[in-house]
């Protein structure tokens, strides 16, 4: 009975928010639904739903008391990209490159958090291991092509997994999307969309979004040699304290493997669009 | 116990142990003979699809322990293939302990086709060390009936004398020259199957130089100690010709020792056995309590005749819960299911499990990196919700398979098929060092490698141009017909070519027919920063993978 109340007390306190109505009605619609099905079960709550429930209103409150535990550590050369790590509940979305999702995903999988990857079958597992991503704690879903048991199938995921990679095949109405927002949200999974060469169809914009605004690639010449390394810029993008772009000058694949930061005056203006400028302080 | 005649080693002048006097008799491929194969004739003893032991004639060949069947098939064709099965190897054992208990009353069964005694009495008695081999290698070969080699040697301490068994040229070391004869050895002869240490541990002296039993033992044994714990020390003792473990002058408290009583007298190995798993528990718990571990056990049984039937079995202290449990069943089974020369006559009324030498348990010290670690709940029942909506095939994990392709290199298999902990087989890549039967697969395209890879099924359509327009086409000696200037991915618009290298020609399943595919492979990068891996095969050229 006392989650019941609380629950109640939850969706009280966040329908105070009118803002996040379209949000709300998903959640609140689920909020019962699990309620009714606890109710007709008649099971004991267990702690885990408990500290679950209230972990996920504390980052929803963005109290920022639980930030330690709250964020999900980056590789050192992405930190300045991503000083905080990746906050649990958020969205990242990754556009035009593969290898920087899966470097991304390299160190919080190497210290114990768990990863799904649904619908992300082109991902080279080869590359990845290359990136240092170890698969040992990853799980490949096929994305399944009706709608309702996709929702329900990344719903799955978000509440099991430390993060959710979507591949570029992703197609889901807005509405769908948002609800799955909101869940990873309460369940403080990170969504990440990878959106590989092709581009992204996640239909919502993302909490941080990561862009690749130049790569060049060494070691292939006319005729001869092989490709070994990549210099990219990068570009961070997001909401709240990441209002302010970033980016970073990365090796992705460094020459020899791995994920290394470039110097920094070696960052090629000519790459960045006219409307943002490299390396401007913009007053929050 | 003869543990004071102490010699120094030279290079770090400290005093060594030497080990009980001990003759080991052991026989050469003992689960291939325990088959009824002999070691003419091409045989493999396989288990979980891993070769676990060879006959003489396929050795020849090239047969060799840890190969997988098909590898092992393919290097012999007509090997004979038998199932593992432990019980018939310590069944078919038991006769040869029999015959040898004739010699001493203290024999121990280290593991089927191995097993020894301390010589001190039996060596007075018969006259020397010489002539007590001699005539342990007359009767065990009598027992055995000539249908595999036998091998005697006696040294100081049992895993000494172990290793002179196993070799051709010596059987007697003479006391207190134990030490310098394993100095030259190899220190891969420390990683004996049962025996108290591991491959890893065996592995890493390798790769810190230690090559040979006298470089582990001339470390002192207090870094060993500090460095490896409880199994460095035992390493460094074996090493030095001492025994595993100091000698206990004490026995074992009596209340250790577990027993129970048949009434009616069991005549059947599983109702036998059945009741010796609660016995073998109960000592295991027994022992777990006082925080000790068995190394030699003691398996006593009276029949309903009044015969009075005992065995030793030696085992490390760090085997698995299970080893007593395997070896009090494997003795039963040797006794009821044995030849008439060692099967009683009558059900066996009483069994006794006594612990002859216990050792303090220092437990299994797990790894300070790479502990195995089971998935959350939550993963798991996840895992479980979405296999049982979506089907077993749709949830799955990478594993690494061998491969020239970068699709090929690791392939998934469905999630039901293995276990989630940590540390899964196929989750690290294969390496040479670990899997020296791991294939090189030449013709691999080199790291690093694309992060989008296709499907066969669905690779897109690419068309590469040279400059006056005409397809790029390479011919069967793999010479191109001119050098690519555009390339079009898809369909989409032309981009010109910034730099290619290629072709990379591989040809696979040659022998096959249906199967065969010839490929020629290029990395083409375009003028708009992007590199792709593209293959001809068949005249068509397709978009293989593309390194974004």
């Amino acid at each position: 009975m006392h989650t019941h109340e609380r629950s109640a007390a939850n969706r009280g306190h966040r329908l105070r928010y009118p803002y996040k109505c379209s949000i709300l009605r998903g959640m609140g619609s689920r909020t019962r639904a699990a309620t009714r099905a606890a109710a007709r079960a008649a099971e004991p709550v267990t702690a885990e739903s408990v500290t679950a429930e209230s972990a996920g209103s504390a980052v929803v409150a963005e109290r920022g008391a639980v930030a330690e535990v709250a964020t999900l550590p980056v590789a050192d050369p992405l930190r300045s990209l991503l000083p905080e790590g990746l906050r649990r509940g958020a969205t990242v979305s990754v556009a035009g490159s593969t290898a920087l999702a899966l470097a991304v995903l390299a160190e919080p999988l190497a210290t114990d958090h768990w990863a799904a990857g649904m619908g992300w079958d082109r991902v080279g597992l080869v590359a990845a291991h290359e990136l240092g991503v170890s698969w040992e704690r990853m799980v490949l879903v096929d994305a399944p092509n009706d709608r309702r048991q996709w929702v329900t199938a990344a719903s799955t995921l978000v509440d099991a997994f430390d993060l959710v990679v979507f591949g570029s095949d992703t197609r889901i109405p807005a509405a769908d999307a948002r609800k799955l927002v909101a869940r990873a949200r309460e369940r403080r999974a990170v969504l990440v969309m990878a959106a590989g060469p092709q581009g992204c169809n996640w239909p919502l914009g993302a909490d941080v979004s990561l862009r690749v605004l130049k790569s060049s690639w060494k070691g292939l010449g006319d005729g001869h040699g092989h490709l070994t390394a990549r210099r990219m810029v990068v570009e961070a993008t997001g909401r709240g304290r990441l209002a302010q772009p970033r980016r970073l000058d990365l090796w992705l694949p460094a020459p020899g493997g791995g994920v290394k930061r470039a110097g920094l005056a070696a960052v090629d203006r000519d790459a960045s669009s006219p409307a943002a400028p490299a390396l401007q302080t913009v007053a929050s | 116990m003869s543990g004071g005649a102490g010699v120094v080693n030279g290079s770090a002048a400290h005093r060594v142990e030497t080990g009980i006097r001990s003759l080991v008799v052991s026989v050469d491929d003992w689960p291939i003979v325990a088959a009824g194969m002999s070691p003419d004739e091409p045989a493999m003893v396989m288990e979980g699809n891993r070769v676990v032991a060879v006959s003489e004639a396929a050795r020849a060949v090239g047969v060799r322990v840890g190969l997988r069947r098909r590898e092992a098939q393919a290097r012999c064709p007509e090997v004979a293939v038998v199932v593992a099965d432990p019980s018939r190897d310590a069944r078919e054992f038991e006769p040869v302990v029999a015959a040898l208990a004739t010699l001493s009353p203290r024999v121990e069964v280290t593991r089927p086709g191995r097993c020894g005694f301390p010589t001190r009495g039996p060596s007075r008695y018969f006259g020397g060390d010489k002539t007590l081999a001699d005539r342990a290698r007359q009767v065990a070969q009598q027992a055995v009936g000539g249908r595999g080699r036998v091998g005697v040697g006696v040294a100081d301490g049992a895993f000494a004398a172990g290793l002179v068994a196993a070799s051709a040229d010596a059987t007697v070391i003479p006391a207190g020259a134990s030490a310098r004869w394993l100095a030259s050895l190899p220190v891969s002869m420390l990683g004996q199957p049962d025996g108290p240490i591991a491959a890893e541990l065996v592995d890493l002296f390798h790769r810190l130089g230690l090559d040979t039993l006298g470089a582990v033992a001339g470390v002192p044994a207090g870094d060993m100690a500090a460095r490896f714990g409880p199994e460095g020390t035992i390493a460094h003792r074996l090493a030095s010709g001492a025994d595993a473990h100091p000698p206990r002058l004490t026995s074992p408290a009596e209340d250790l020792a577990v027993e129970s009583t048949f009434d009616p007298p069991v005549e059947r190995v599983d109702t036998a056995a059945f009741a010796a798993r609660a016995l073998a528990e109960e000592l295991q718990q027994r022992l777990g309590n006082r925080g000790e571990a068995c190394t030699c056990l003691l398996v006593l049984a009276e029949t309903d005749h009044g015969e009075r039937l005992e065995r030793r079995w030696r085992h490390a202290a760090s085997a698995p819960p299970g080893a007593i449990v395997d070896r009090v069943r494997w003795q039963l089974d040797g006794w009821l299911n044995g030849p008439a020369s060692v099967r009683p006559t009558a059900g066996i009324t009483l069994l006794r499990l006594v612990p002859e030498e216990v050792v303090a348990a220092v437990g299994i010290q797990l790894p300070l990196w790479g502990a195995p670690t089971r998935p959350p709940d939550r993963v798991t029942r996840a895992v479980a919700r979405l296999v049982g909506s979506l089907g077993p095939e749709a949830v799955t994990v990478a594993v690494w398979r061998g491969g020239r392709h970068p699709g090929e290199q690791v392939g998934t298999v469905p999630v039901g098929t293995v276990d989630l902990t940590n540390g899964r087989a196929g989750a690290c890549p294969p390496s040479t060092v670990q899997d020296p039967g791991s294939p090189p697969w030449p013709g691999r395209v080199p790291s690093p490698s694309p992060a989008t890879v296709f499907a066969d099924v669905d690779r897109p359509g690419v068309a590469v141009v040279d400059e006056t327009g005409a397809t790029v086409r390479v011919d069967g000696r793999a010479a191109m017909t001119s050098a690519p200037s555009t390339v079009s991915i898809g369909g989409g618009k032309p981009q010109q070519v910034a730099g290619w290298a290629g072709p990379w020609p591989v040809v696979e399943r040659w022998w096959e027919p249906a199967a065969c595919r010839r490929q020629a492979r290029f990395q083409i990068l375009t003028d708009d920063g992007s590199a792709y891996l593209v293959a001809l095969e068949r005249g068509q050229w397709s978009l293989v993978a593309q390194y974004d």
